[in-house]
C-alpha cells in the first residue's frame, strides 16, 4: 500500500505553506515544470515512447509511461488513492461505468476534444462512457477483436465457438480464465443471442455451467495471460483457443496459423482514456492536448504500423494499405455491426461462482 | 524470576530481547488476521465500490454455503500435505547424502541445490512445458525409441504435473532443513546400530529417524505452507485443475470486488492450514523418542 | 548354561578366536595399519596398547566391519569376516564415547540389539540380567543424558554384552572419566570378563590401564605390532625402545653390543660394562640400549659402590619417594625409603638381574 505515499506535487504544495520553503522544493525547476510533464497509465502494448514522442516534440512536454499490471490494480489505485501521480488513466470500455459510480473520473468537456468528431460511430455513440446524467467521463482511442487463433494446418474448415466444445479436437483446444468470455461465448455457442449473451438468466447461467462442465475433459487448459497462450501454440500444445490477436501476430511467419471471426458475434475490447478527479487544473490542457493526440493521426499511424492495433478514428484508415487496413480489422467496417462488447452483467458474482463451480469441478 | 530485583535499571535481559519478537508477531501476524476479520463482516457497496463498516454475516454465510470454496481449501491442504510427503522421501536419501559427503562435495550440492530457487518462477514454469509438453522433451524422446505411439498427454496440464512440480520446487527446503539435523547426529550412533545387528534400513528407522524429526519437521512445515500457497504453478501447469484457493482469494479481493468474501474464505484457508499443520506436527512428536531430542535441545 | 558359568583359563592354551593376516589400511597417504598378524584367543583380556594414531582403533573398527581392509584377511572361528556387515558379525563394540542413543531410554538401548532380532520371549529378563551385571538396574527409566558419564559408560557395556557376541571390542571406554571412577570401572569390567568369558579386545594409550587389564598386552607403533606379550613380559622385558619408552618409568642408555649370546649380552655403557638379560638376535657392535628402572639400582651398601651421581629431584610418593639422580650425563631414577637430600651426592650400584638389553626402535 502506497496510500500514505506523497507525491512530488502534494510536497511542493506542503512546502509552499511552509513560510517560503518553495525555493528549497524546486531549486532548479521553474514553476509552470509540473504541466509539461504528464504521466499516462496504461498497457504497455499502447504506451511504447515511439507512439507517444511526436506529441512530445510538438509540445515540448514529457510522457511518462506507466505500465499497468492490471485493469482491477488500475481501479484499486484510483479508488485507494495510492495513484495520485497518474494524470492520465486507461479504463476499458466495458469497464468504465465502474470508475464512474466510484467517482474516480473527472467528467470530460467535450469542447475541448475536437477530436471525438472523427470517432466511428459505434463508439461515438456508446453511453458506457456516460454517467446517469449524460456527462461523458472517458473516451474509447483504441480497439480491436478477440478472435478464435487457429492452426489453419490442422483445421479444414474456419472453426466456430462451437468447435471449442467439439471432443473431435480433445486434447489442442484452450479457453481464456475468465468467467465473463468464457460464459458468454458458451451462451454463443448453445444458441443464445448476441444480444442477450451478457444478460443470461439463472436457467441459460446453468445450461452454460454444464457445457462448461463437459467441456473441461476435451481442453488442454485454461490460459492465464496471452504469452502463456502463445507459448501454448508455439509449443503444439494447443491448436485453437479464444484468444487474443497476438498469438496470430507472434507466430504466422513460423506455423500457418489463422484468425476466425465468428458469425454468431465476435468480442470486441475497447480501451479509453480518462483523467482522474484529483487532477490538478494546471495540467488539464496538457491532458486535454494529450486526448487529442491519441485521437490523432500521428498515434493512429504508429500503432498501426507496429502494434496492429487501430484507433477509434478514422483519421489514418484511407491511408493505409489494404493489408493492413485486413490486419487491423477495418478493411470491412460491417465488422462493426457484428461487434460484442462485453459488459459485466447484473448479476456477475452469479457468473463468478459459477465459473469457479467449473474450475472446481 | 525469583530473586530478580524488582527494578532492573537499563540492563538488557531476556524480557527485553523479547520485544523485537513480540513486535513482529503483532505487527506481522496478528494485525493482518485482525483486519482480516473486521474486513469478513463488512458490506460493500458494489454500485459505489465502497466497503462500509457492518457487522453482516452475510460473507460468512456465503462461504459456508458455496460447495466450490470448502473443494478449493480442501485441495490445498491435499496439495500441502502431498508435497510434504513426497518432498520428505526423495529429501532423505539427497540429505543424508550430503550430510555424510566430504566437505568440498558439500559445497556443490549446495550450489546444486540451491540453483533452481534462484531461477524465477515465471522461467521454471515454461521449462516445465518444454519438459512435459507433448512436443516436449520427455515425448520426442518416447516416440523416437518407439516407446509410445502418440505424445503422453497427462504428462502435463494435469494434478500429476502440478503435484510432480510442487515437489521439485520445494525440495530444496526439505533437503536443507533434514541436512542440517542430519550433521547434527553422531556417525558413531549408526554405527552402533549397526554393530548392535541393524541392517542399514533399521538403522534409519530407528537411530536416524527419530534423531532428525526436528529437521524433518521443520521442512514438513515450511515445504506442506508453500505448497499450499502455491498459485502460479498450479494454473499455468495444472490444466483445468490448476484452480486454487489462493488464485480464487485473489479473484474475490480484485475483480469481484468482495472483500468481505475474500477475507472470510482467507481465514477459512488460515484455520484448515494452521490445524493441519498441528496435526502434522502432532504425528511428528509421536515419533518414538522425538520429543526427547526436540525437548532437550542438541549440544 | 551361559558363558558366564565357565572359569577363565589360561589365555596361552585357550584356543584361538580371531586370528588376522596382514592387515593393512591407508587413509589417502596416510599409512595407518601397515601388514599386522594378530591372533586373539578365547576367553581372553586383550589390549591393543599405543600412542594416538598408532593404528589400534583402525585395528578394532576393521574386526567391528566399519572399516574394510585394503589388504589381509579377518577370520573369526575359522570364518573369513571380508563382506560381513557390521550387523552380522558376531561382535558388539564399546564406543569411546558410548554412542548411546540419546532418544532412547536406557532400557531401550540395552533392549536394541535383542529387539531387531524379533521376538525374544525373555527379553526382558536379559534385559534386566545385563543391567544387573553393570549395577544399572534402577536405571532403565533414564535418558541417557540424564546419566553421569560413568553410568553412561556402564549402559554402554550392558548393550554390548547382551546379545553374547564371541567378542567384545572397547574403544577407549574409559578415557572420558576422572581417574577415581577409571579405577572403580576397570575393576569392574575384569571382573565382567571373567565372569562372562567372553573374549576382550581393549584399545587404549594408557599402560597403567593395560597393566591392569590385561592378559595379553599388544603395543602397537606407527602401523605395526612392536610387542605382544603378556603384561610382565612387557614390562621387564621390552622388545625395542619403542616399548619400553611408552611403558615409561625407565632409563634408556645408549649401549654398544660387545658379546652376545641367546638372551643374554654383554654391553658397552656410559655406566659401564654390563652383563644382563637381552633380547634375541643381537650381534655384537650394534647399537642397542640398556633398560635401568628404578628396581634396577640401588644406593650402595658399605664399599660396593661402582657409581657416583647428584640428587636433582626427589618425589615423594607416600611409602617411597622417587629420587632422580644424575650420573655421567645420565639420569636414573630410583626408589628410596630414606631419601637424601637434593644436591647430595649419592652411590650407586646397578643390580644385573633386574637389568634389560633392548634393540632400538625403527
Amino acid at each position: 500500500m502506497t496510500s500514505a505515499h506523497l507525491n512530488r506535487r502534494q510536497m511542493l504544495g506542503t512546502l509552499a505553506a511552509g513560510a517560503g520553503l518553495t525555493l528549497l522544493g524546486s531549486p532548479n525547476r521553474p514553476a509552470f515544470a509540473a504541466a509539461k510533464e504528464l504521466v499516462w497509465a496504461t498497457w504497455d502494448s499502447n504506451g511504447h515512447p515511439e507512439y507517444v514522442s511526436p506529441f512530445e516534440a510538438k509540445t515540448g512536454s514529457k510522457v511518462k509511461l506507466s505500465y499497468l499490471s492490471s485493469e482491477d490494480a488500475q481501479f484499486a489505485a484510483l479508488k485507494t488513492g495510492s495513484a495520485s501521480d497518474w494524470d492520465i488513466v486507461n479504463p476499458s470500455l466495458n469497464g468504465s461505468w465502474r470508475y464512474i459510480k466510484a467517482g474516480v473520473l473527472k467528467s470530460l468537456d467535450l469542447t475541448k476534444l475536437p477530436g471525438t468528431a472523427n470517432m466511428y460511430d459505434v463508439f461515438k455513440t456508446t453511453d458506457k462512457v456516460k454517467d446517469d446524467k449524460g456527462a461523458t467521463f472517458a473516451i474509447p482511442y483504441l480497439w480491436g477483436l478477440n478472435p478464435i487463433v487457429y492452426r489453419s494446418d490442422k483445421y479444414d474448415v474456419e472453426p466456430t465457438y462451437s468447435t471449442l466444445f467439439d471432443p473431435k479436437y480433445k486434447g489442442q483446444l484452450a479457453m481464456r480464465d475468465y468467467a465473463l468470455e468464457s460464459i458468454s461465448l458458451t451462451a454463443l455457442h448453445l444458441g443464445i443471442p448476441r444480444d442477450k449473451a451478457f444478460t443470461l438468466s439463472a436457467d441459460e447461467l446453468a445450461e452454460c455451467k454444464k457445457a462448461l462442465i463437459a467441456q473441461k475433459p476435451i481442453l488442454r487448459t485454461y490460459w492465464q495471460t496471452i504469452g502463456d497462450l502463445t507459448n501454448l501454440f508455439a509449443t503444439g500444445e494447443v491448436t485453437c483457443a479464444f484468444s487474443w490477436r497476438v498469438p496470430y501476430d507472434a507466430l504466422k511467419d513460423k506455423m500457418k496459423v489463422a484468425m476466425a471471426k465468428p458469425k454468431a458475434g465476435i468480442m470486441g475490447w475497447c480501451d479509453c482514456f480518462g483523467i482522474p478527479a484529483s487532477l490538478a487544473d494546471d495540467k488539464l490542457d496538457l491532458a486535454y492536448a494529450f486526448g487529442n493526440y491519441l485521437l490523432g493521426p500521428d498515434y493512429a499511424a504508429a500503432i498501426a504500423e507496429i502494434g496492429n492495433y487501430a484507433t477509434s478514428t478514422n483519421v489514418v484508415r484511407d491511408k493505409l494499405t489494404k493489408e493492413k487496413q485486413e490486419a487491423i480489422f477495418i478493411d470491412d467496417l460491417s465488422i462493426m455491426k457484428n461487434f460484442m462488447w462485453p459488459v459485466a452483467p447484473p448479476n456477475y458474482s452469479d457468473w463468478l461462482k459459477v465459473w469457479n463451480e467449473v474450475k472446481a469441478a | 524470576m525469583i530473586g530478580r530485583p524488582l527494578f532492573s535499571g537499563f540492563a538488557l535481559g531476556r524480557t527485553h530481547l523479547a520485544i523485537p519478537v513480540a513486535l513482529v508477531l503483532v505487527l506481522g501476524c496478528i494485525v493482518p488476521l485482525g483486519v482480516l476479520v473486521v474486513f469478513s463482516v463488512f458490506e460493500v457497496d458494489f454500485d459505489a465500490f465502497v466497503l462500509m463498516p457492518a457487522l453482516s454475516p452475510r460473507a460468512w454465510s456465503d462461504l459456508f454455503h458455496t460447495w466450490s470454496f470448502w473443494v478449493l481449501i480442501g485441495k490445498a491442504v491435499i496439495s500441502g500435505a502431498a508435497a510434504a510427503l513426497t518432498t520428505s522421501i526423495l529429501g532423505y536419501p539427497i540429505a543424508l547424502a550430503l550430510a555424510s559427503a566430504p566437505l568440498n562435495w558439500k559445497g556443490i550440492g549446495t550450489v546444486v541445490l540451491l540453483t533452481p530457487l534462484y531461477t524465477g518462477e515465471i522461467v521454471r514454469i515454461y521449462a516445465w512445458r518444454i519438459v512435459l509438453g507433448s512436443e516436449g522433451l520427455i515425448n520426442t524422446l518416447l516416440l523416437d525409441l518407439h516407446i509410445v505411439a502418440s505424445p503422453v498427454k497427462w504428462l502435463l496440464f494435469t494434478p500429476f504435473t502440478t503435484a510432480l512440480v510442487l515437489t521439485y520446487n520445494n525440495l530444496p527446503y526439505m533437503v536443507l532443513a533434514i541436512w542440517v539435523s542430519a550433521e547434527m547426529v553422531d556417525k558413531r550412533l549408526i554405527e552402533a546400530a549397526r554393530d548392535l545387528g541393524a541392517r542399514p534400513l533399521d538403522a534409519f528407522f530407528k537411530v536416524t529417524l527419530p534423531l532428525t524429526t526436528p529437521g524433518l519437521a521443520a521442512g514438513v512445515f515450511a515445504v506442506f505452507a508453500l505448497a499450499a500457497g502455491e498459485m502460479l504453478t498450479p494454473s499455468l501447469l495444472g490444466g483445468t485443475s490448476g484452480q486454487t484457493a489462493m488464485a480464487m482469494i485473489d479473484n474475490l479481493f480484485g475483480t469481484a470486488f468482495d472483500w468481505p468474501l475474500a477475507s472470510a474464505l482467507a481465514l477459512a484457508l488460515l484455520a484448515a492450514l494452521f490445524l493441519t499443520a498441528v496435526a502434522l506436527g502432532f504425528c511428528l512428536t509421536r515419533f518414538k523418542g522425538a520429543r526427547a531430542v526436540i525437548g532437550r535441545g542438541r549440544a | 548354561m551361559t558363558v558366564a558359568d565357565r572359569p577363565s583359563r589360561d589365555p596361552a592354551t585357550a584356543p584361538l578366536l580371531l586370528a588376522a593376516r596382514g592387515l593393512k589400511k591407508s587413509y589417502g597417504r596416510a599409512l595407518a595399519v601397515a601388514g599386522v598378524d594378530l591372533d586373539i584367543p578365547e576367553r581372553a583380556f586383550t589390549t591393543l596398547l599405543g600412542p594416538s594414531g598408532c593404528g589400534k582403533t583402525t585395528i578394532l573398527r576393521m574386526i567391528a566391519g566399519f572399516e574394510t581392509p585394503d589388504a589381509g584377511s579377518i577370520l573369526l572361528d575359522s570364518q573369513s569376516l571380508s563382506g560381513v556387515p557390521p550387523e552380522r558379525r558376531p561382535v558388539n563394540t564399546v564406543f569411546q564415547s558410548y554412542a548411546l542413543f540419546p532418544h532412547l531410554t536406557v532400557y531401550d538401548n540395552v533392549a536394541f540389539s535383542l529387539r531387531l532380532k524379533g521376538q525374544e520371549p525373555n527379553l526382558d529378563n536379559r534385559v534386566r540380567r545385563a543391567l544387573d551385571s553393570v549395577h544399572m538396574g534402577e536405571f532403565g527409566d533414564r535418558l541417557p543424558h540424564q546419566l553421569s558419564g560413568g553410568q553412561q559408560q556402564r549402559v554402554a557395556v550392558a548393550r554390548a554384552i547382551i546379545a553374547e557376541p564371541r567378542l567384545l571390542l572397547l574403544d577407549e571406554p574409559l578415557s572420558a572419566l576422572d581417574r577415581k571412577m577409571r579405577g572403580h570401572l576397570q575393576i569392574e569390567l575384569k571382573d565382567l570378563q571373567r565372569r562372562l568369558g567372553i573374549a576382550f579386545v581393549y584399545v587404549t594409550h594408557d599402560q597403567e590401564e593395560a597393566f591392569a587389564l590385561s592378559d595379553i598386552i599388544v603395543v602397537m607403533n606407527k602401523g605395526r605390532i612392536a610387542q605382544k606379550a603378556d603384561p610382565l613380559t612387557i614390562y621387564s622385558r621390552p622388545a625395542d625402545t619403542f616399548v619400553a619408552d611408552f611403558i615409561g618409568g625407565a632409563t634408556l642408555v645408549p649401549a654398544t653390543v660387545i658379546a652376545a649370546a641367546p638372551g643374554r649380552a654383554t654391553v658397552e655403557t656410559p655406566l659401564g660394562t654390563i652383563e644382563s638379560a637381552a633380547v634375541d638376535g643381537l650381534a655384537v657392535g650394534d647399537k642397542a640400549a640398556l633398560v635401568v628402572r628404578p628396581e634396577g639400582i640401588a644406593p650402595a651398601a658399605g664399599g660396593a659402590a661402582s657409581l657416583s651421581g647428584e640428587v636433582t629431584h626427589s618425589v615423594f610418593q607416600g611409602e617411597r619417594t622417587l629420587v632422580e639422580v644424575v650420573v655421567r650425563d645420565i639420569r636414573l631414577s630410583l626408589a628410596s625409603h630414606q631419601p637424601p637430600a637434593v644436591g647430595t651426592s649419592i652411590d650407586l650400584v646397578l643390580i644385573p638381574e633386574r637389568l634389560f638389553v633392548t634393540r632400538l626402535a625403527a
